[in-house]
């Protein structure tokens, strides 16, 4: 079926996977070549999405791909394995934000003070 | 029987390929976006596989067919694979339907030709397939 020179997706491994998943009795032999074909075509259509949003075109990277994830929506089942990474830096004024919006929120008047130990804290 | 983590990772090197593949010349893929690609698609086999088997029971088969697959692919937005795989489809079929004439005309037998030519071929590999 494939010419392609290196072979396609090894069939046992997507069988496997496939009986782990499924609770019919049988996998047809035709369903478990038509799904190896489908994966490959899965991989092929994820990279070339990810691509696009490359701003040189000459590196593919893992954010290129997350991103395509959190955009359409029919990759919603991958969102939880392909979080969108961010900096440290990111992350300090994300926690340092929440602190504040605790603090705020707070009737206490000692919130203020707690708001300034939040944002001197590392 | 539990199946080892790794059993459900796809081969590094046939994912690396087929992204190249699916690249410009000359493009380099991170290795992180490489294992996300890979893991990615593990899940894909296993999402597609689940909705396949809800379609197989709707039918009130116990065997997982090229048609469920279809189907799911279309029930979860991936209508664009269902061509090519139509297409291999009709070549199993073809290709069935070939290898049965010949018996028929070796045996001389009554080989009866099934409306659902792949529920044959399914139940003729089923029997001399081997689970790896």
């Amino acid at each position: 079926m494939t010419s392609k020179p290196w072979g396609a997706l090894p069939l046992s491994r997507i069988n496997t996977i496939m009986r782990s998943s499924s609770d019919a009795e049988h996998i047809g032999k035709v369903s478990s070549h038509m799904m190896t074909k489908a994966a490959e075509l899965f991989i092929k259509t994820l990279t070339k999405e990810g691509y696009r949003l490359t701003k040189n075109g000459k590196k593919l990277d893992y954010k290129h791909v997350a991103e395509v994830v959190n955009r359409d929506d029919r990759y919603e089942f991958l969102k939880d394995i392909m979080p969108k990474k961010i900096t440290v830096a990111e992350y300090k004024k994300i926690v340092a934000k929440q602190q504040q919006d605790d603090a705020t929120s707070s009737d206490d008047e000692s919130g203020s003070e707690s708001s300034t130990d939040a944002s001197d804290k590392e | 029987m539990a199946e080892k983590l790794e059993d459900l990772n796809l081969p590094n090197l046939t994912v690396q390929k087929i992204i190249k593949d699916a690249l410009p010349d000359g493009v380099n893929v991170g290795k992180d976006a490489r294992s996300a690609l890979s893991r990615a698609t593990s899940i894909f086999v296993l999402y597609i596989t689940s909705q396949a088997s809800k379609e197989a029971q709707k039918a009130n088969r116990k065997t997982l067919l090229g048609q469920d697959i279809i189907a799911a692919l279309e029930e979860l937005e991936f209508e664009e694979f269902v061509e090519p795989l139509q297409v291999m489809l009709k070549e199993f079929k073809d290709l069935k339907q070939k290898k049965n004439k010949t018996k028929k005309n070796s045996e001389g037998g009554d080989v009866e030709m099934t409306e659902e030519i792949e529920d044959e071929a399914v139940e003729e590999e089923e029997n001399c397939e081997t689970h790896e």
